[in-house]
């Protein structure tokens, strides 16, 4: 087990805020997203 | 959402003014679920209780500060359990006092949910009174605070059962649980931008099979950064 401490990147201009869908298999599949504006993470619920 | 897949865990964080969420959803059987977000504090506590009275316990829970004003996202189950307790909209002091009183009746922590309301960070936090692994908990941590008690938990062989970073007048914070327990390999990032985290998540889904358990967002200085979780699958 590990943890980086990583400096808090002020300023960064470059970071797009687009969702992210993302996929793996594991005993059971999941995935996860992020970024997801209200209306985008409204329409995971179908 | 796919079909078959039940929502799991779910942040929402203001950044600039504008609400996002983080979500994690399984595709296995399960108990019905619902979950809610955009909720006010008032919204929340009706909803709680409806839903309660249709015998949904609440799952998760996450407060987040969007353009001065706070509001929840939160997943119940339909399912019987231990005795559960919630309260949101509780200040440092008073979240601790209630700590306080759980733990004296026999109460852990299952969830906290850290956010901005007013000028200060307020909690919103679920106990359920059973026993399990020792556990401890820590709120209101900046992130040498969240450094250090890490690495003392890890020396003692607790793991990390959750992490919320959350910001408050533009600094983050952390609360935490921590379980005494053994399981398998884990790793755990904060304060990762967008593209940190999604390096991280490729390394550690793609590169070594492990599977998301925990994440959550917050602002810093006016950008998305996140905390989470990754444990072997």
């Amino acid at each position: 087990m590990q943890i980086t401490r990583r400096a808090v990147l002020l300023g960064a201009s470059s970071l797009a805020l687009t969702p992210t869908a993302l996929f793996a298999a594991s005993p059971f599949p999941w995935r996860a997203r992020h970024g997801m504006l209200a209306q985008e993470y409204q329409a995971t619920f179908g | 959402m796919a079909q078959g897949y039940r929502l799991v865990h779910v942040a929402g964080y203001g950044v600039n003014g504008v609400a996002y969420y983080a979500a994690i959803w399984e595709k296995r059987a399960g108990p019905p679920w619902q979950a809610r977000h955009g909720l006010t504090g008032g919204q929340y506590q009706q909803t709680f209780n409806q839903l309660s009275q249709q015998g949904y316990r609440i799952r998760r829970v996450s407060g987040y500060f969007v353009a001065g004003a706070p509001y929840y996202a939160a997943i119940w189950e339909q399912r019987s359990g231990p005795p559960l307790q919630a309260r949101h909209g509780l200040s440092g002091a008073g979240y601790q006092q209630f700590f306080d009183r759980m733990l004296a009746q026999g109460y852990r922590l299952d969830w906290v949910s850290g956010y901005q309301l007013g000028d200060d960070a307020h909690y919103a936090a679920i106990w359920e009174q059973r026993s399990g692994a020792p556990f401890q908990a820590r709120h209101g941590m900046t992130a040498p605070d969240y450094q250090q008690t890490f690495n003392q938990m890890s020396a003692q062989q607790y793991r990390l059962r959750h992490v919320c970073g959350y910001s408050v007048l533009g600094l983050p914070y952390f609360a935490a649980i921590w379980e005494q327990r053994a399981g398998p390999p884990w790793e755990a990032h904060h304060n990762m931008t967008g593209a940190q985290y999604q390096q991280t998540f490729d390394r550690l889904v793609s590169g070594k099979g492990y599977r998301l358990t925990d994440v959550s967002g917050y602002d810093a200085g006016g950008q998305a950064v996140y905390a989470a979780i990754w444990e072997q699958a």
